[in-house]
C-alpha cells in the first residue's frame, strides 16, 4: 500500500566506541513509522562499524568519515547525502526510542506547523526521570531546563508546546529548513549546537514544539563525562569552554546591531563579574572559560561576520518577536543568586561539592536534641525561620533559640553584615580623603615607581638609601587599577575589613561549625581596630587586616595543627613545576610572600608573624602532650624571615645599614604618657571606637571562650588566647617604653589580637554548640547566657561607627588645613612635623619616646615619603637640634635647622583638626615639654594655626638651596652664627636651576656627594659642609642642581623584582605558559581543519 | 575491673588567667606610676648648645630704677653671652661680654642709654649662666632672669592708691608678635579695663603698661597677664609717686599655688612685714601662715580670703611674733592663691615686693651692691635631710661649706657665716631641692632678700 506519510530519515552520529548505538539502532528499527530510513555517519570509526550496524539494521546505510568533525559537521555531511526527504531526526548514539516515538514527532510537526520538534527525554537507566521537556533561553544565551533536576514524570509536561530550544540528542527537523539554514555552524561541533541551530531557526520564522508523547531516553555519555569530547577543534577545550564559546557566538550572531549595542555591555558586565567571583574563588577554568569565550570569538570574526549577514538574508522574526519567546532576565545571575541563598557562597561561587547526606541517625534519636543544649544544635540544615513559624497549641513559636543554624538565617546575616559595612563606607566612595594617617596623595603610578627604583629619596634632609619596597607594592597594586592611583586608598579602606573577615571565615573552615566561623567573621568586623584604622587613615596597617587571617590559615596548616590542614600536603613536586604550590614547600612560599606583602607595607607584620608562631609554641607547652607536636615552628619562623628578607631586599639593605637605628623600622617608641593604656589595648581602642562599655563585650566573649571550651575547642581557645595574650603583652610594654627603642608598631600588634579574639568568639560558640550541650545546669549555662548576650550586644556599635558614612575618616586633614605655610621664595623649602608617631601624616624618626620627626619637602602633602627607611642618615642632625630643644639646651632651634631648609615647624596634638560641630579628633598629646621648649626659642615664631596644631614659622629660614658673597668656612657648624648670616635663597622652587651669584651656594640636600651643581653647563667645585650639606664655589651664571649618583638602588630593586618573578615561577609558571602555548597551537591548528571543512560544506550546501 | 576517671587538665586556663592578670596589674598599676622618661628641660644646662636669659623692668643710669644684671657662670668653661639691650622706646644695643667659669659679669646701667624701661635678651653660646637684675638705687630689689617667656603672670600686693605708682614692663621673647590681656583683682574687685585687652606685643620688644592709669587709686592690687599668643616675660614695678628713688620690683609667679616658701623674712623692729595674699578662684581661701624663728615658738598666722578678692596678713610686728631677725615663712591654703611679700620700713619710704622661693639642687644667690649679705636661709620641705654644699666664687680665696638641713626643717646661716660673701656668688647645690634665699646687706635692715637662682 502506497503511504502518504513524510519521509524522515533517521541520522544517527556516531563517535569512537559508541557504546549505545546498537541500543538506539534497534529502538529505531522497531519504530512503527514506515516512512524512516536510517543513515549512520560515523565519526573516526573503524571499519567495524558497518558490521555492527549491519548486524542490528542491515538496511541502514553507513558514511565512515575519516576523522572525528563533531556531531555538526556530521549532521551537515549526512543533509548533503539525503535527498528528498521531508524531514531529518539528527539522534546521538545513545538514544533509546520508545514505540511511536518517531510518529509521535512527526504528527507534532503537523500539528503545529513545525520546524523543528523535540521529543520528551527520561533517564537512560530510569523512564519516571525528566531530563528534558524542551528548553528556554535568555537574551544572553544561557539555557535552563523546563523541569526541575531528578523530577519524576507524572505527566505534567505532557502538553505540546512551544520551547526556545530543542535539546540535541534526538531531533526532527525539516529538511528545508535545515537547508534554509545552512545547517549546523561547523565552528560549533558539539555542546551548543542546538541553541545556535534553534534560535536561527526562530529567526528565520521556524516554530520549535516539544512532542511529550515521543519518549526517547538519553544516556548523556558526553554530558556525564562517560566520554570525552574529542572532535577536531575541541581538543584542548574543556566542556565548560565550548559552551561559553559557542553561546557567546549565538548571541554575537543572532541578535541585530540594536540590540546587541545594549545586550552586549550587559554580557561583558556579568562575565567580568563571574570572572571576578571566580578568581575569588580560585576557580580559574572558569575565568579561563569566560575569557577564553571572548578570545575565540574575537579571533573568529570574519566567520561571525559571515553568519550575521547569512542570517540577516533570512530574517523573518524582529528581536523583540525572539525575546518574547525567551525567559527574561538574566539566567546566570538568577541562578548565582538562588544557589547563593540556598547553598551558600561556596556553592554559589561552584567550589564546593554538594552537601553530603545527613548520617542516618539511631531510632528515636532527633538530629537537634532537646533541652536547653538543643538551641545551638550544629545542624545547619535546621532552618530556625521555618520553626518560628511553626507554632505549638499555645501559639507560641518552637524551638526559638535555635537560631542562626540555617543557610537561609545567616546569609540573611551576612548580607546584613554586608548592607551595614556598604551603608558605614558610603562616604568613602568618591569624596575626598582627607591626608591623615597614610592617606597623602600618592603620587603617579610611574612615580611610585620610580620611588622604589630611586636612588634618592626625600626622606629627612635626603637620603641614598634603596627606595622602600612598599612603593613597588603600592605601584604593582595600582598596575590592576589602570594607575589610577587615588582608588587604592578607597580599595584599602572600604574593603580590607570585609576582605580580612573573609580570611578569618576561610581560616575555620572544617573547624568549627558555620554559625561559630560566622560569629568569628563579624567580631573580626566588630572589634574596634580595623574600624579605628580606618577612621585614621592608616593603609598601610589595613593591608595587614585584609591578610593577616590568610597568613594564619598557612601557619597554622604547616604546623599542623589539628583541624587547619584537611588534606595532607601534595608529595614532592620540583620547584618550578605545576603542583609545587600544593607541597609543604610551595605552602611556606605563599605564606612568605603573603608576611612579605604585609611587611613591605607595615614592616611590623614580621613581629606579629613572628609573637603568633612564638605563642603557639608557648600555648603547646599550657596545651601538654595531647596537643600534638607542632611541625618545626623555628624552622618555619627563620625560613620566613630569610624568604622576607630576601623578597625586600631594599628594605633589608636599609635596616643592616642602619645600625643602631635598624630597630626604627618595625615602629617607633612611645611615651608611657601618651601611649594606650592596657584597659585600651584590651579593647583594641586605638581610634575613635571602643572606648564605651561596649567594647568590653568582645574581650568578655573571649574569656568566656577559653573557659567554656572542651576538647579541639578548647585547644583553638587556649591558641588564641595565647597569641592574644602574647601580642597584649608586647603591645603594653610598648606602650610603656619598657622595651626600650623596641617598638614594634602596636596597631599592628593590635591587629593580632583582633584576630584572636574573632577566633575566641568562634570557639565560644562552638564550645556552646558542643561542650555546654550536655552539661548539667550552673555557672556554664549562666556564663552561656551573658556570652551570647554580649556576642549580640557587640555588633551593635558598628550601627555608631556607620552613621557617619565614613567611619569618622575626618574630612579635612592636617595639610589641607596648613595650605598657607608654603613659601613662595626660590630655594625650595622643608616642613618638620613633630608628634605622636601614631598620628603623623608622614613616615619619621624618633627624636624622644613618644615624640617622632618627619618632613616633607616643597611640599606639605606626604605622597613621596610615605615609607622612611629605619636610618635617619644626615637627618640626625635636624633630630638631635630637636631633641637639644626639647631638652631646654638651645634657644636658637630655628638657627640650627636653617641649613637643612626648615621653614616651618607643625607640632601635631591631633591627627587633624577639631572644628566644632564638624569634625571631632582625639588629642594625641606630644611630650609635654614639646611646646614650651618651641616657644623658648629665640628664632621661631607662633603663627596661626588650625585647631590641634601649633605651627611654627623659622626667621632664620634661607631655603634649601641658598647663596651669599661670603664663603663658609669648612670649620663651620650650625651652632655658629655665621651659619645663618646672609644667605639668600637661590634656584628655582622644585627644580634647582635659575641664575646663581658669584659667591657661595649651599644646597641643604643630603647625600652632598649625590648632587653637582653646574653653572653654564659646567660643574663648580663642592665641598661638604655642616656635616652634611654641600657648598658650591660660584661664578655668577645659570646655575642647576642634578642629581648624580649611580643607579645601584635600582639594580637592587630590579633583583628585588626579579626574585619576587622567580618565586611565581616557581608554582609553575612557565609550566602554565608553556601549556598554554600548546593549547594555542593546537586550536590554530583545529581552526584551520575547520575552516577547510566549512568551507567543504558550505560550498556543498550551495551546491 | 578498675575505673579510670580522666580529669581535665586546667593548667592552659589558669596559666593563661594568670598571665592576664599580671599583665593586667602591671599594666594597670605600672601607668599610674609611669614617669615620663623624657628630660625635663633642665633651665640651664651646662652642656646645652645655646640657652637664652631675659630680664626686664629697669632703666638705665638716668632713669628712675637704674639696675645691674649679673651673669654667673656655674659651669667649669667660660661663655660668651650676646645681649641685646631693648627699650621700651624702641631702641635696641647689642653687648657682647664673657663670663668666665665660675665667675660673674656684669652689665652696668651705664650701658642702658636713653630713655624708658629697659629689657635684656642675652644669649649665651652655651649653658651654665644665669642671671639676676638689681635696683642699684635706694632700695634694692633682685629679679632674677628667666630662660624662657610664660603664657600665665600673677603678682599681688601692687598699689595705684594716691601717691603710688604700679607699672608692669613686659617684653616678647618670641619672634612672632604677642597678644596679652591684663586683667586685676583688687579689694573692689575683678577688673578687665578694655584698654589692657589684646596688647599687640612685636617681637623682642618691650613695653611697659601704667597699672594706675586703668585701676585708679586702689591698693593689694593682684594684676594678671595672660598672652593669648606667644609667651611674655613680665616683671612689676611699685614706686612711690613722691619719691621716683623709691621703688621696688618683682618677678611674680606664673600660677596660683597652695603652697608658698618665703625663707628669709625680716620681723625687726622698724620694718613692716605683709602677705598680699589673692584669691583668684571662685571659693574662699583659709590660709594659714607658720612662722618659723629659732629658737622662738610663734602662733600660727590665719586669715580668710573670699572668692576673688584679696586680703593682708602681717607678719611683722605681730604679737604672736618676735621681732628677732629673718624667719621662714611657709604659706598653706585651701585654694590656689597668689602671694606677695611687701616688705617695708615704717615710714613707707622704701619697700620690697618679694616673690615666693621655688625650690631646687642648683641655685646660686649674687651679691649684687658687692656689700655682702646680712644673712641666708635654706629650708627643707622635703621627708629626707638635704646635703649642702655652699661654694663662693669670685671672692678673696675660695669657701665652701657644707651642712645637713634635715628634712622639714630649716638653717638659717647668720652674718658671720655669710658677711664674707661680697661682689662675688654663692652656688647652693644640695641632694634634695631646698628653697634658698639671702637677705641682702644693707642700711635697709634686711630689707632687700634674693631669692635662688636656678643654674641648671
Amino acid at each position: 500500500m502506497e503511504t502518504r506519510a513524510p519521509s524522515v530519515v533517521a541520522v544517527v552520529v556516531t563517535t569512537g566506541p559508541a557504546p549505545g548505538l546498537e541500543g538506539t539502532l534497534s529502538t529505531l528499527a522497531g519504530q512503527d513509522y514506515e516512512e524512516m530510513s536510517i543513515l549512520v555517519v560515523a565519526n573516526e570509526a573503524g571499519d567495524e562499524i558497518a558490521s555492527r550496524v549491519a548486524a542490528v539494521t542491515p538496511h541502514a546505510f553507513v558514511k565512515v568519515l575519516d576523522e572525528n568533525r563533531g556531531f555538526a559537521a556530521a549532521c551537515n555531511e549526512a543533509a548533503v547525502m539525503v535527498q528528498g526527504a521531508a524531514f531529518l531526526l539528527f539522534c546521538h548514539d545513545d538514544i533509546l526510542f520508545y514505540e511511536g516515538a518517531v510518529r509521535q514527532l512527526v504528527e507534532t510537526a503537523f500539528r503545529g506547523n513545525a520546524g523543528i520538534v523535540a521529543p520528551k527525554v527520561v533517564a537512560y537507566d530510569d523512564p519516571f526521570i525528566l531530563l528534558h521537556v524542551g528548553q528556554v533561553a535568555d537574551r544572553f544565551g544561557a539555557v535552563h531546563e523546563r523541569v526541575e533536576l531528578g523530577e519524576i514524570d507524572h505527566g505534567q509536561q505532557d502538553l505540546e508546546r512551544d520551547v526556545f530550544v530543542a535539546p540535541g540528542g534526538a531531533t526532527l527537523i525539516r529538511s528545508d529548513l535545515f537547508a534554509t539554514l545552512r545547517g549546523f555552524d561547523p565552528l560549533i561541533p558539539v555542546l551548543g549546537e542546538d541553541l545556535d541551530l534553534c534560535w536561527r531557526a526562530q529567526v528565520a520564522g521556524a516554530r520549535i514544539m516539544v512532542a511529550p508523547t515521543a519518549v526517547v531516553a538519553h544516556r548523556q555519555t558526553v554530558a556525564s563525562g562517560e566520554r570525552l569530547v574529542s572532535a577536531a577543534g575541541t581538543r584542548s577545550a574543556s566542556r565548560r569552554d565550548l559552551l561559553r564559546r559557542h553561546q557567546l557566538m549565538t548571541v554575537l550572531t543572532c541578535w541585530t546591531l540594536p540590540t546587541l549595542l545594549w545586550v552586549l555591555p550587559l554580557f561583558v558586565m556579568l562575565d567580568v563579574a563571574e570572572v571576578f567571583l571566580s578568581l575569588v574563588g580560585r576557580d580559574t577554568d572558569r575565568a579561563g572559560a569566560v575569557v577564553g569565550a571572548w578570545r575565540w570569538n574575537l579571533r573568529h570574526h570574519q566567520h561571525l561576520r559571515r553568519r550575521r549577514k547569512e542570517l540577516s538574508a533570512i530574517r523573518i522574526l524582529s528581536d523583540g518577536d525572539v525575546a518574547r519567546l525567551q525567559v527574561g532576565g538574566a539566567s546566570r545571575l538568577k541562578t548565582f543568586f538562588t544557589t547563593l541563598f540556598q547553598d551558600g557562597i561556596d556553592r554559589a561561587r561552584g567550589i564546593l561539592p554538594p552537601a553530603e547526606a545527613p548520617p542516618e541517625l539511631p531510632p528515636g534519636e532527633t538530629v537537634g536534641g532537646v533541652g536547653f543544649a538543643s538551641a545551638f544544635s550544629e545542624d545547619e540544615s535546621f532552618d530556625e525561620f521555618g520553626a518560628l513559624s511553626a507554632v505549638d497549641g499555645t501559639g507560641r513559636p518552637q524551638r526559638f533559640g535555635r537560631l542562626f543554624t540555617g543557610v537561609r538565617s545567616q546569609l540573611s546575616l551576612v548580607a546584613g553584615v554586608i548592607v551595614l559595612w556598604a551603608f558605614g563606607a558610603r562616604n568613602l566612595v568618591a569624596a575626598t580623603l582627607p591626608n591623615v594617617g597614610r592617606l597623602a596623595p600618592l603620587d603617579s603610578w610611574w612615580s611610585t615607581w620610580r620611588h622604589f627604583f630611586a636612588s634618592w629619596s626625600p626622606n629627612g634632609v635626603g637620603t641614598g638609601t634603596p627606595g622602600m619596597p612598599g612603593y613597588g607594592v603600592l605601584a604593582f597594586a595600582g598596575t590592576f587599577v589602570f594607575g589610577r592611583m587615588g582608588v587604592l586608598p578607597r580599595v584599602a579602606l572600604i574593603f580590607a575589613i570585609p576582605f580580612g573577615a573573609w580570611g578569618v571565615w576561610r581560616l575555620l573552615r572544617g573547624v568549627v561549625s558555620n554559625r561559630a566561623r560566622l560569629a568569628g567573621t563579624i567580631a573580626y568586623v566588630a572589634f574596634p581596630v580595623g574600624v579605628n584604622l580606618v577612621a585614621r587613615g592608616r593603609i598601610d596597617d589595613l593591608v595587614v587586616v585584609a591578610l593577616l587571617p590568610f597568613a594564619a590559615r598557612r601557619v597554622f596548616a604547616l604546623l599542623n595543627i589539628p583541624g587547619f590542614r584537611p588534606v595532607p600536603f601534595a608529595d614532592a613536586v620540583a620547584f618550578g613545576h605545576r603542583g609545587w604550590g600544593a607541597t609543604r614547600n610551595g605552602n611556606t612560599a605563599v605564606l612568605v610572600l603573603q608576611v612579605a606583602l604585609m611587611t613591605a607595607m607595615a614592616p611590623a607584620a614580621l613581629v606579629v608573624f613572628a609573637v603568633v608562631i612564638i605563642a603557639l609554641v608557648w600555648s603547646k607547652w599550657l596545651l601538654g602532650r595531647r596537643s600534638g607536636a607542632l611541625e618545626r615552628p623555628w624552622g618555619l619562623l627563620g625560613n620566613v624571615a630569610g624568604g622576607v628578607a630576601l623578597l625586600l631586599l631594599p628594605m633589608t639593605f636599609d635596616t643592616i645599614a642602619a645600625g643602631r637605628q635598624s630597630l626604627q623600622l618595625f615602629g617607633l617608641a612611645q611615651s608611657p604618657s601618651s601611649g594606650l593604656s592596657f584597659t585600651e589595648l584590651a579593647r583594641g581602642a586605638n581610634g575613635p571606637f571602643g572606648t564605651g562599655w561596649a567594647s568590653w563585650l568582645l574581650p568578655f566573649v573571649a574569656v568566656s571562650a577559653v573557659a567554656l571550651a572542651r576538647g579541639p575547642r578548647r585547644d583553638l581557645a587556649v591558641r588564641s588566647g595565647a597569641i592574644a595574650t602574647l601580642s597584649l603583652l608586647v603591645a603594653m610594654l610598648v606602650e610603656r617604653h619598657w622595651l626600650g627603642p623596641v617598638a614594634p608598631d602596636a596597631d599592628v600588634l593590635l591587629i593580632a589580637v583582633a584576630l584572636s579574639v574573632a577566633l575566641l568568639a568562634a570557639s565560644a560558640v562552638s564550645a556552646i554548640e558542643n561542650d555546654v550541650a550536655g552539661s548539667q545546669f550552673g555557672w556554664h549555662q549562666v556564663v552561656v547566657v551573658v556570652c551570647l548576650g554580649a556576642l549580640f550586644l557587640s555588633a551593635v556599635p558598628l550601627f555608631a561607627q556607620s552613621t557617619s558614612g565614613r567611619f569618622d575618616l575626618p574630612t579635612t586633614g592636617t595639610p589641607e588645613a596648613l595650605g598657607s605655610i608654603a613659601p613662595s621664595t626660590l630655594g625650595g623649602y622643608r616642613v618638620l612635623w613633630l608628634g605622636n608617631p601614631s598620628i603623623l601624616p608622614v613616615a619619621g624618626w624618633s627624636v624622644a619616646p613618644g615624640l617622632a620627626a618627619a618632613t616633607t619637602t616643597d611640599t606639605v602633602q606626604g605622597g613621596a615619603t610615605l615609607f622612611t627607611p629605619p636610618n635617619a642618615g644626615a637627618a640626625d642632625d635636624l633630630l638631635s637640634a630637636v631633641n637639644e630643644a626639647l631638652q631646654g639646651r638651645t634657644a636658637r632651634l630655628g638657627q640650627l635647622l636653617a641649613p637643612s631648609g626648615i621653614s616651618s615647624i607643625v607640632v601635631m596634638t591631633a591627627a587633624a583638626p577639631s572644628f566644632d560641630n564638624e569634625q571631632t579628633v582625639a588629642t594625641v598629646a606630644p611630650p609635654s615639654n614639646l611646646i614650651p621648649a618651641l616657644h623658648r626659642q629665640t628664632d621661631l615664631t607662633l603663627v596661626t594655626g588650625p585647631p590641634g596644631f601649633e605651627v611654627f614659622a623659622n626667621s632664620q629660614f634661607h631655603g634649601i638651596v641658598a647663596e651669599r658673597t661670603s664663603p663658609l668656612s669648612p670649620s663651620t657648624t650650625s651652632s655658629d652664627h655665621d651659619s645663618v648670616v646672609g644667605w639668600t635663597p637661590s634656584l628655582d622652587f622644585g627644580y634647582r636651576t635659575g641664575p646663581v651669584s658669584a659667591g657661595t651656594t649651599l644646597a641643604g640636600l643630603a647625600p652632598s656627594s649625590a648632587f653637582a651643581l653646574s653653572v653654564n653647563g659646567k660643574n663648580v667645585p663642592r665641598s661638604g659642609s655642616l656635616g652634611w650639606a654641600a657648598t658650591y664655589l660660584t661664578p655668577a651664571g645659570d646655575g642647576q642642581l642634578v642629581l648624580h649618583q649611580l643607579p645601584l638602588n635600582g639594580v637592587l630593586a630590579a633583583i628585588t623584582l626579579l626574585l619576587w618573578v622567580a618565586f611565581a615561577v616557581g608554582f609553575g609558571a612557565l609550566e602554565r605558559a608553556d601549556g598554554l602555548l600548546v593549547r594555542l597551537r593546537r586550536r590554530r591548528a583545529s581552526t584551520e581543519t575547520v575552516a577547510v571543512v566549512e568551507a567543504s560544506v558550505t560550498d556543498e550546501v550551495d551546491a | 575491673m578498675s575505673t579510670h576517671i580522666r580529669t581535665r587538665s586546667h593548667r592552659a586556663e589558669f596559666a593563661l588567667a594568670i598571665v592576664v592578670l599580671l599583665i593586667f596589674a602591671v599594666g594597670h598599676f605600672g601607668y599610674q606610676n609611669a614617669t615620663e622618661n623624657l628630660a625635663e628641660g633642665l633651665a640651664i644646662s651646662p652642656d646645652a648648645e645655646s640657652t637664652a636669659l631675659y630680664c626686664t623692668g629697669f632703666t638705665g643710669g638716668g632713669g628712675a630704677t637704674p639696675a645691674v644684671v649679673t651673669f654667673v657662670d656655674s659651669s667649669n668653661e667660660g661663655h660668651d653671652v650676646t645681649a641685646t639691650l631693648v627699650s621700651s622706646t624702641g631702641a635696641s644695643r647689642v653687648v657682647t661680654l664673657h663670663v668666665p667659669a665660675h665667675g660673674v659679669s656684669q652689665l652696668t646701667p651705664s650701658e642702658f642709654p636713653g630713655n624708658g624701661y629697659y629689657s635684656v635678651s642675652a644669649l649665651v653660646h652655651g649653658g651654665g649662666v644665669s642671671a639676676s637684675s638689681s635696683f642699684t638705687r635706694a632700695a634694692t630689689s633682685v629679679i632674677p632672669c628667666v630662660g624662657q617667656g610664660d603664657v600665665t603672670w600673677y603678682s599681688s600686693g601692687l598699689s595705684t592708691h594716691v601717691g603710688a605708682d604700679a607699672y608692669l614692663t613686659m617684653f616678647n621673647p618670641t619672634a612672632g608678635d604677642d597678644v596679652v590681656s591684663i586683667t586685676a583683682l583688687s579689694p573692689t574687685g575683678f577688673s578687665a579695663p578694655s584698654g589692657l585687652q589684646g596688647l599687640v606685643l612685636a617681637a623682642h620688644t618691650t613695653t611697659t603698661i601704667d597699672l594706675g592709669a586703668s585701676v585708679v587709686n586702689q591698693t593689694d592690687i593682684m594684676a594678671t597677664v595672660r598672652a593669648q599668643r606667644g609667651s611674655v616675660v613680665v616683671s612689676a614695678l611699685q614706686m612711690n609717686a613722691s619719691s621716683k628713688t623709691s621703688a621696688s620690683a618683682t618677678g611674680g609667679v606664673i600660677s596660683p599655688s597652695r603652697f608658698a616658701v618665703f625663707p628669709s623674712t625680716t620681723t625687726v623692729d622698724g620694718l613692716r612685714s605683709v602677705l598680699a595674699i589673692a584669691n583668684p578662684t571662685n571659693a574662699p581661701a583659709v590660709v594659714s601662715v607658720s612662722v618659723v624663728i629659732r629658737p622662738y615658738a610663734t602662733q600660727r598666722l590665719s586669715i580668710t580670703v573670699n572668692a576673688l578678692s584679696v586680703g593682708d596678713l602681717v607678719v611683722s610686728p605681730s604679737s604672736g611674733v618676735p621681732a628677732a631677725g629673718a624667719a621662714v615663712l611657709r604659706v598653706t591654703s585651701t585654694m590656689p592663691i597668689v602671694t606677695t611679700l611687701v616688705t617695708q620700713l615704717d615710714n613707707k619710704k622704701n619697700q620690697w615686693l618679694i616673690a615666693p622661693a621655688l625650690p631646687g639642687s642648683y641655685q646660686a644667690i649674687v651679691d649684687p651692691t658687692g656689700q655682702g649679705f646680712s644673712s641666708a636661709s635654706l629650708v627643707n620641705t622635703g621627708d629626707q635631710s638635704a646635703s649642702v654644699v655652699l661654694t663662693a666664687h669670685n671672692f678673696t680665696g675660695s669657701h665652701s661649706v657644707t651642712l645637713i638641713v634635715p628634712a622639714h626643717d630649716s638653717r638659717v646661716l647668720n652674718s658671720d657665716t655669710v658677711s664674707a660673701w661680697k661682689a662675688g656668688a654663692v652656688t647652693v647645690t644640695t641632694d634634695h631641692p631646698l628653697y634658698v634665699s639671702a637677705a641682702v646687706a644693707g642700711p635697709y635692715l634686711e630689707g632687700a632678700v634674693e631669692n635662688g637662682l636656678g643654674v641648671r
